[in-house]
């Protein structure tokens, strides 16, 4: 196993990310603008004042200088200094905001999963039922309403109209932090970012258990004698789970890019809220760091499915 | 074609979502006709308006017609939809029917490349795009397409993985057919249907990618109506609370074009489906 990991790590992990960092630095150089033109707008201003400030900031090179230095100090642990007014180190930034953003999306992911699978699986054994037209249709609902709209909506209902829970936030400065107090602030973002996870796991839940259910060494069981009920949950449950362990890997991308949104709604402190604020100020190093940190997560995350896959089935090898 | 349209045709929720789209389509051209509001005229007179005999749909801050923004908006989500999946579509059949076909080294290097795009949070960088670049139409569509190529590319190279090895493509090569030839000639209009369902459900996600980026501001700009825009105007928690018709009218629509999508490419899926003639 350790070999697999050094091998998609070396072979596949570090080429991507540098494919990447590269098109995205690429991309933040060659486009028009730069962190210093709101500096023009000042009347009167030095030429000589705007281009100190660039070197300062180190943006007055060319393109690939400029890469290649910030890729020497990424190796060494080093994200550079945020551009703004503060010249914070961005790691230190990333750290501060990180926690809060991986507390929201493994809550969704739990919820979508933890919802999404017995939903996706008693639709299968009821195929045809009510219930399981039922839940086909509000899985189609799940993925066609926009996380945004169903978030307002909640916040319209729970937040504004019935003051039950807060609207947004994370803790106000001196709040003790309590397990109630999680709950009441994590309950809206978390549905509102689950929700479309709900709606895909259990659709692939139930199509997965449907198509192994066919499966010749299914009819033996029944023909065995073996109740319906054993058949489904024992037999044919386990194999049907495989499938869906692959699509954790597809789906982490999706919950961070949601994340983005759901943060921005509920003024949730973390980096999706950290990514916006930065875009729109320029700040060069807090936005590859962020983009190289969400790749990174990203790159973990698709190898613990793959691993994960290839423990609990046995037919597939480390290739 | 006759036989999937009668397949088509029996599964009610798609042609519910077809019925549906066509209507959201023809109110969006013909919207000067539904309405006699200028959807970017304020009037500072009849500012955040509820419901009315005027207006339906209340009006906004800027005492525009919520109705006549929808229907305006209509306009712009369903071609930054459609344009967007156009141009993901150029990009990525020609690089998948590429990589499919001469397999090697030009396969491994185009996947390649579709893992780089495959291995970010799509909507974070398309935020980054977006900001760098300017927001604006043109921009939201073309990024939207460009970072969405890897999708169709993938499939399509599957496709030409199966079908390059059958007896019409070998008969093909046997008569001395070019190899651009064999591939967008022979093989391509074989991959139409997996590439027709895929293109269809693409639409609704890129629908609600613009919708997203403009409600964070960084997609269609003000004060062109998109539904996303509209939805980023009524976040200040006041209108939230006290003004829901500024935003509702806009979210239902999305949702709806949405689900109607969905619906139409989950009945096209079922339709080419050889699976579906034993039942």
């Amino acid at each position: 196993m350790w070999r697999y990991i050094i091998r998609r790590v070396f072979l596949q992990g570090i080429p991507v990310l540098l494919g990447f960092t590269f098109l995205l630095y690429l991309l933040l150089t060659i486009a028009p603008g730069s962190p210093v033109s709101h500096l023009r707008g000042v009347p009167n201003i030095d030429e000589a004042v705007i281009a100190q400030r660039e070197a300062q900031l180190g943006i007055n090179e060319p393109f690939i200088v400029q890469y290649t230095k910030w890729l020497g100090r990424v190796v060494r642990g080093d994200l550079g200094l945020s551009f703004d007014s503060s010249r914070r180190p961005v790691a230190e930034l990333i750290l501060e905001r990180m926690p809060a953003t991986i507390l929201l999306s493994v809550c969704a992911i739990v919820v979508g999963w933890g919802i999404g699978i017995p939903v996706g699986i008693l639709s299968a054994r009821y195929q045809y039922s009510i219930f399981d037209y039922i839940i086909t249709f509000f899985a189609f609902v799940g993925i066609s309403i926009p996380s945004f709209f169903f978030g307002l909506i909640l916040l319209y209902i729970f937040a504004l109209k019935l003051n039950v829970l807060p609207a947004g936030g994370f803790f106000l400065a001196g709040e003790t932090k309590t397990l109630l107090g999680y709950f009441q602030y994590l309950l809206l973002p978390t549905l509102t970012l689950g929700l479309s996870d709900i709606a895909s796991v259990a659709r692939y839940m139930r199509s997965s258990l449907l198509e192994v259910v066919g499966q010749d060494y299914l009819r033996t069981a029944r023909a065995k004698g073996l109740s319906e009920n054993i058949v489904v949950y024992k037999h044919a449950l386990r194999n049907a789970l495989l499938p869906i362990l692959t699509l954790m890997g597809f789906m982490i991308p999706s919950i961070f890019s949601g994340a983005v949104i759901v943060e921005s709604i509920f003024a949730w402190p973390g980096l999706g809220l950290l990514a916006i604020q930065a875009v729109n100020e320029r700040n060069y190093p807090v936005i590859m760091g962020i983009n190289l940190m969400f790749a990174v997560l990203i790159f973990i995350g698709s190898l613990i499915a793959d691993i994960s896959y290839a423990i609990a089935d046995p037919r597939i090898r480390y290739e | 074609m006759n036989k999937f349209w009668r397949r088509f045709r029996r599964n009610k929720l798609a042609m519910a979502g077809l019925v549906i789209l066509v209507l959201f389509v023809l109110s969006a051209i013909f919207a000067p006709f539904l309405t006699p509001y200028d959807p970017n005229r304020a009037n500072l007179r009849e500012r955040n308006q509820p419901p009315s005999k005027e207006h339906p749909f209340g009006t906004d801050d800027m005492g525009r017609d919520i109705l006549a923004r929808t229907l305006y908006g209509g306009r712009i989500s369903l071609s930054v939809g459609l344009v967007s999946v156009g141009i993901s579509l150029s990009i990525g059949v020609v690089l998948g029917a590429i990589a499919g076909y001469f397999g090697g080294f030009v396969d491994t290097l185009i996947m390649r490349l579709a893992d780089i795009f495959y291995s970010f949070p799509f909507l974070i960088l398309a935020i980054t795009i977006s900001a760098i670049f300017g927001p604006s139409i043109y921009n939201t569509m073309i990024i939207l397409g460009v970072l969405s190529w890897p999708g169709p590319a993938r499939l399509l190279r599957a496709e030409f993985l199966k079908l390059k090895t059958t007896d019409f493509v070998a008969a093909a090569t046997a008569l001395g057919a070019r190899p651009g030839r064999i591939m967008f000639r022979h093989i391509l209009p074989n991959a139409f249907s997996p590439l027709l369902v895929s293109a269809t459900l693409q639409v609704a996600s890129s629908i609600l990618s613009e919708a997203g980026l403009s409600f964070l501001g960084l997609g269609v700009p003000p004060p062109a109506p998109s539904w996303g825009n509209m939805l980023n105007r009524a976040r200040p928690l006041h209108v939230l609370a006290g003004m829901p018709w500024m935003w509702v009218a806009p979210g239902i629509a999305i949702f709806i074009v949405v689900l109607s999508i969905n619906f139409v490419g989950d009945g096209l899926r079922d339709a080419f489906d050889p699976k579906q003639e034993l039942q």
